[in-house]
């Protein structure tokens, strides 16, 4: 672990003028005196403990007033301030009776432990759990490297990596709440240093492997997360979230399924349906969805649902098992919402 | 002979127990009773040491800080096969707070396999190269990532059934021509045969070689079960890593060590430095684990010690998580191959068993003995193969090679069971004559509810229900090699010492026991001073020996010293000593009632400020079953698991075991019960979860961490519920041995077991996964 | 089987057997392979699973003739005969 040092942020224009990189730039090819933002720091001191990440200076936005309140309108929707801990999402009464899936994927995510630290800004800006990404001694495509090592057919460990989306990179997201997030159609406020914002929908705030390998989402230096806004369910908004893990105590997911949707009785209206765990970012389902829409939700309509999702599935050499895996879940989680 | 006639308890209370009369020496205390019939022993006594563990008082090697001392941190091959051309250390040198860089080097000689390099071939990544010694461990740590060390690059090979192909790379250039037949006990073979990478086969063990005729008993056959079962590469993950603290001056060197056997480190460090075995102190007061992996000094220890030589000055050295799963010893993998033959009656006709496994780049990777001990068979036979790779060197592992071995043998079982058209628990009890298992099989099943077990896959529903049964065997060990000292001090302390450690199971616990007991005082009143070479030698806490190793000698010692103290007591009530006795904290006259004082009064008519008395461990009663310590019998246990399998995504759930165990004469009932949670935990972990990823592109281990490498936590941990049956055999002054092994080996069986009954499909290879399941159900295209 | 190995003053005094029963680490024959099947062997001398010269550590290998063999010192009186077996 490299020597850096600290600078405790007192405003989002203040950490705004100091930093100058971001943790994807530095990993993709690193720099010489880079300031990075730190927020929980779960996943920013894993990189630098192990050596892949050497910032000159480390800003924490941790402390930074104003941040750090949650919100509910029921005109207009949530608002989650960036540096809000998951464990406060987690015992919001307001978003467990408005926003199920969301309550449930937080409750799900990491440790209570670490729930008691990580915000949520942090959680859907770090970067993904692939194995080879995070060995100092793999320089992968993600690293500036030459080669996906996960990928390959014969000596590739990728059991828990992409089906979906996984031309470039076969990485998986880490956030299992941005999956949640995802389907309740929420936006993320980006802040820049010329005093600017902008409202982000978390369609657009990902960005695939395909279009920039350095990055998992469009964050820039000098850009900060200050929000997540999600809009007002109606009454007949339901929504629920299962994830698949191999130990329930903790773990990442193997594979994780948010559904919200708009019911009459007990059919489905419109459905917003994305996958987590299934390729290298949150990936909804367009064809999930339209294979729910104006049906009645039944076993029948939700598996055809399901199968729809993974029809364009590609497993790797050693990940096979998640087409059904997806298949169960997107089903139950479909099904949960009748 | 100076012998005299005692009449022991020999056998099962309620189920068959009886007396055995045995001749002893003269100088053996007299016979215990039955438990039922002791204060102390058998008892559930709190741990004594248990409010310094959960309070964090508790000093482990990492907590030791000594004046002036210095941090160190071993530098290690990031490649898995190459020569090292050059290593730079200039820039480490030169770091602020560097004391001394020590490299790894040997002396090359003409005719071995690099013979031009100092440096030693790097064989796996991980491998130790060298050491830093440094003010703090932040330096030490900058400064070997300073280091460069040029490499030479040569092909490798990780995967174990690439290792067998005839084309592979090679792990140790020099060809094996020499033809040797497969090992027999105590002499030199060790299964050095074969060609390339593959060592072998080992034919026998101490219990023997072949049996019979294989071929006229698969002829016999009515039925045959031909298997191959497949098991992973695990490694031990103790909570506290391997380490030590050198403390090396002109008095000599002290070495604080996390290490399961303080003798054997002592005795390492006394050769390679050159040192008398009384200059080397070695002390480990507390253990945070070791599972068979804490053996020896490693190569931690002399890098320790020799960066202590050369600064003059305490060196700390621990490894971290990475460094433990790379190169501190695994469970080797392996691929066996069983067959089975029984007659229509159920009766054992034949065993076949042959495998292969990897100790990386050492040996040791047989599948146990379980196939050839655990039910009689006529016939039988086993080839046991070593594959080299280029990975880390395996260890010991918590009954090695056994508990793979189980996972085979008591699946094949199972599967014959079946063919008969058995209940598989009375297949058991048909084929298996242990006694003690027969009446664990019976208490268990009880328990468990093994009558509610229903045919193969016919629970209803997504998430199925599955029983299942398997046992084991583990020989009973004793090391002769085991001293203890019992001393009462005027004023009525008493001390227990020996260099036997805790690896933290309740050793300290026991012995406080075993000397309340015999002393007729409260386990309060005893001091337990262990884990320190300078202190009488003590066994090493491997082979589940440790028990029966040093119990008897305590009470040996307990009693002598007793014997003294009752002898002045004697003298001034004017009475012959064998009068008295010793109970309640009191000295009491067995007929005059009047006769009473108390256990400190009676220290107070001690003539020196100390009894002190060292006992060795005596031969069994009635001999052993070989001279150097293998006792008759064995450590019986069955253990019933019962899953629930998501048929749909393919998740498995362990919800209960029951394991019923056999220990001789339990000590300790609460000490017991939380060793055989211990390892019952880690057979679920190794049935379902832990699992060493290799890259083989690469060499490297990707899952070296504690998150991606996974053992259970709470939600993982099945109800467990343990069944101690008591079992006497009048062998020594306690009659009791250990039970850490056997709590872990017949686990990873029952699950499978429990599985297939779920779900009516067989999984052959462990850790079962959602992949595996799903796969064995048809689920995966 | 023979009550005295043969072998034992032709072992490198730096072998050691990681034996799974536990039983002869610091014993006089530190070397023996009780069941070679599940023995780990190791040299404690380079202080690994592989030996000074780069070769395999085992009983087999590990004998005079070897590069970096070094023999016990027979008569220091600090060792005993090997068990009887």
């Amino acid at each position: 672990m490299n020597k850096f040092s600290w600078y405790e942020a007192k405003s989002v224009e203040d950490a705004l003028e100091q930093v100058n990189s971001t943790v994807s730039d530095e990993l993709y090819q690193s720099s010489e005196k880079a300031t990075i933002f730190k927020s929980g720091g779960i996943d920013v001191f894993d990189w630098v403990k192990e050596g892949l990440l050497k910032p000159q200076m480390i800003i924490n936005i941790r402390n930074i007033p104003g941040l750090d309140k949650i919100s509910y309108d029921p005109k207009k929707g949530l608002r989650i301030g960036s540096n809000v801990t998951l464990a406060e999402i987690a015992s919001d009464q307001e978003i467990k009776n408005q926003y199920l899936a969301l309550h449930q994927a937080v409750n799900h995510a990491a440790t209570p432990q670490l729930r008691n630290v990580s915000t949520l800004g942090g959680n859907i800006a770090q970067r993904n759990r692939c194995w080879y990404f995070r060995s100092v001694d793999h320089n992968c495509f993600r690293k500036g490297g030459d080669r996906c090592f996960a990928r390959h057919s014969k000596t590739g460990e990728n059991e828990n990596h992409a089906i979906l989306d996984n031309g470039s990179c076969v990485s998986v997201h880490a956030s299992s709440i941005a999956t949640a997030l995802m389907a309740f159609n929420a936006s993320v406020v980006i802040a820049n240093a010329e005093g600017k914002q902008k409202t982000v929908p978390m369609d657009d705030f990902f960005v695939s492997a395909g279009e920039d390998m350095a990055m998992e989402n469009i964050l820039q230096a000098k850009e900060i997360i200050t929000e997540i806004l999600l809009p007002p369910p109606s009454k007949n908004t339901k929504s629920s979230y299962i994830k698949q893990v191999a130990r329930e105590s903790y773990d990442w997911s193997l594979a994780d399924v948010a559904v919200v949707m708009e019911v009459s009785g007990n059919a489905c209206k419109s459905a917003s349906i994305v996958l987590g765990a299934a390729a290298p970012v949150p990936y909804r389902s367009v064809e999930a969805q339209q294979a729910i829409e104006n049906k009645t939700i039944n076993s029948e309509n939700a598996t055809a649902a399901a199968k729809a999702a993974m029809a364009k599935a590609r497993p790797l050499s050693k990940n096979d098992y998640k087409v059904p895996l997806f298949v169960s879940t997107i089903t139950q989680t479909i099904l949960e919402i009748s | 002979m100076d012998t005299r006639k005692e009449k022991f308890p020999y056998g099962i209370p309620g189920h068959n127990l009886g007396e055995i009369e045995r001749d002893i020496p003269v100088e053996e205390p007299p016979v215990w009773p039955i438990n039922d019939k002791l204060n102390v022993i058998g008892k559930r006594v709190k741990r004594i040491d248990a409010l310094e563990k959960v309070t964090g008082t508790a000093i482990y090697t990492s907590d030791i800080k000594l004046p002036g001392m210095l941090y160190a941190k071993m530098l290690r091959s990031n490649v898995p096969h190459a020569t090292i051309s050059s290593i730079d250390i200039s820039k480490a040198k030169g770091l602020p707070g560097v004391h001394a860089i020590h490299l790894i080097e040997n002396t090359p000689k003409e005719g071995e396999e690099n013979s031009s390099d100092t440096y030693p071939m790097v064989k796996y990544v991980g491998q130790p190269l060298g050491g830093v010694a440094a003010e703090s461990l932040e330096i030490a740590k900058d400064a070997i990532s300073l280091i460069t060390v040029n490499y030479e690059e040569k092909p490798f090979v990780i995967d174990m059934e690439t290792a067998m192909e005839i084309n592979a790379p090679i792990v140790f250039d020099a060809p094996i021509t020499q033809q040797q037949d497969g090992g027999d006990v105590g002499e030199t073979h060790d299964g050095s045969k074969g060609e390339g990478n593959l060592r072998g086969p080992s034919t026998s063990s101490f219990f023997g070689g072949p049996r019979g005729n294989l071929e006229e008993g698969f002829n016999e056959a009515d039925v045959i079960v031909e298997r191959t079962y497949r098991t992973q590469v695990h490694t031990h993950m103790p909570l506290e890593t391997h380490g030590v603290v050198v403390n090396w001056n002109a008095d000599g060197m002290t070495v604080y060590a996390s290490t399961q056997n303080t003798a054997a480190v002592r005795n390492e460090m006394a050769s390679v430095f050159n040192l008398p075995k009384s200059k080397v102190r070695v002390i480990c007061e507390f253990m945070g684990g070791g599972f068979g992996a804490k053996h020896s000094a490693g190569s931690f220890g002399p890098m320790a010690a020799n960066l202590a030589k050369k600064t003059g000055r305490p060196v700390w050295l621990m490894l971290d998580r990475q460094e433990e799963h790379l190169a501190e010893g695994n469970r080797p993998n392996s691929i066996q191959y069983l067959k089975i033959g029984a007659k229509n009656d159920g009766t054992l006709t034949g065993i076949q068993q042959r495998s292969h496994g990897t100790a990386g780049v050492g040996l040791g990777a047989g599948v146990g003995r379980i196939a050839q001990i655990l039910y009689p068979c006529p016939n039988f036979t086993t080839e046991q193969y070593d594959v080299l790779t280029n990975a880390g060197p395996g260890a010991a592992w918590r009954a090695p090679g056994n508990v793979q071995g189980a996972f085979g043998l008591e699946q094949a079982i199972d599967e014959m069971a079946e063919k008969l058209n058995v209940d598989p628990l009375r297949y058991r009890d048909r084929i298996d004559p242990s006694e003690v298992r027969k009446v664990e099989r019976q208490r268990g099943a009880e328990l468990f509810g093994w009558s509610r077990r229903q045919p193969p896959g016919s629970s209803n529903g997504v998430v199925k229900k599955g029983l299942g049964v398997g046992q084991s065997t583990w020989p009973r060990f004793v090391t002769l090699d085991s001293s203890v000292e019992v001393k009462i001090h005027k004023g009525g302390g008493v001390e227990i010492r020996s260099s036997v450690q805790d690896i933290g199971t309740g050793t300290k616990t026991i012995l406080a026991q075993v000397v309340a007991e015999e002393l007729g005082l409260q386990v309060k009143d005893i001091k337990v001073n262990i884990g320190d070479t300078f202190f009488p030698v003590g066994p090493g806490s491997g082979g589940s020996v440790v028990t029966g190793s040093i119990t008897p000698p305590t009470r040996n010692a307990a009693f002598e010293a007793k014997t003294v103290l009752l002898k002045l007591v004697a003298k001034k009530w004017e009475t012959d000593s064998s009068e008295l006795l010793m109970a309640d904290g009191q000295v009491s006259h067995t007929t005059n009632t009047s006769l009473k004082m108390s256990f400190k009064e009676a220290t107070q008519l001690m003539r020196t400020s100390q009894i002190s008395k060292i006992a060795s461990r005596s031969d069994d009663y009635g001999g052993f079953q070989q001279p150097w310590g293998l006792a008759y019998g064995d450590l019986g246990s069955v253990q019933f698991a019962e899953v629930s399998v998501n048929t749909d995504t393919g998740f498995v759930k362990v919800d209960r075991i029951v394991a019923a165990h056999s220990c001789g004469r339990p000590l300790n009932i609460g000490q017991l019960e939380s060793q055989i949670n211990g390892g019952v935990i880690q057979g679920v972990s190794y049935a379902l979860y832990e699992n060493r990823v290799m890259d083989n592109g690469t060499g490297h281990m990707m899952n070296a961490n504690v998150h991606q490498y996974k053992v259970p936590l709470s939600m993982e941990i099945p109800e467990i519920e343990t069944i101690i049956v008591e079992e006497y055999s009048g062998r020594s002054s306690t009659d009791a041995y250990g039970i850490g092994e056997p709590a872990n080996i017949a686990t990873a069986a029952a699950i499978a077991n429990a599985v297939y009954n779920a779900i009516g499909v067989r999984l052959y290879e462990i850790p079962i996964t959602p992949s595996s399941i799903l796969k064995a159900l048809g689920k995966v295209s | 089987m023979a009550n005295s190995n043969p072998n034992k003053k032709n072992i490198c005094k730096f072998l050691r057997a990681r034996n799974p029963y536990g039983m002869m680490e610091g014993g006089d024959n530190p070397w023996l392979l009780l069941d070679d099947a599940n023995t780990i062997c190791w040299c404690i001398t380079s202080a690994g699973a592989v030996g000074p010269d780069n070769g395999l550590v085992s009983p087999k290998q590990c004998v005079e003739g070897r590069s970096c063999f070094v023999p016990e010192a027979i008569d220091d009186g600090m060792h005993g005969e090997p068990p009887v077996i």
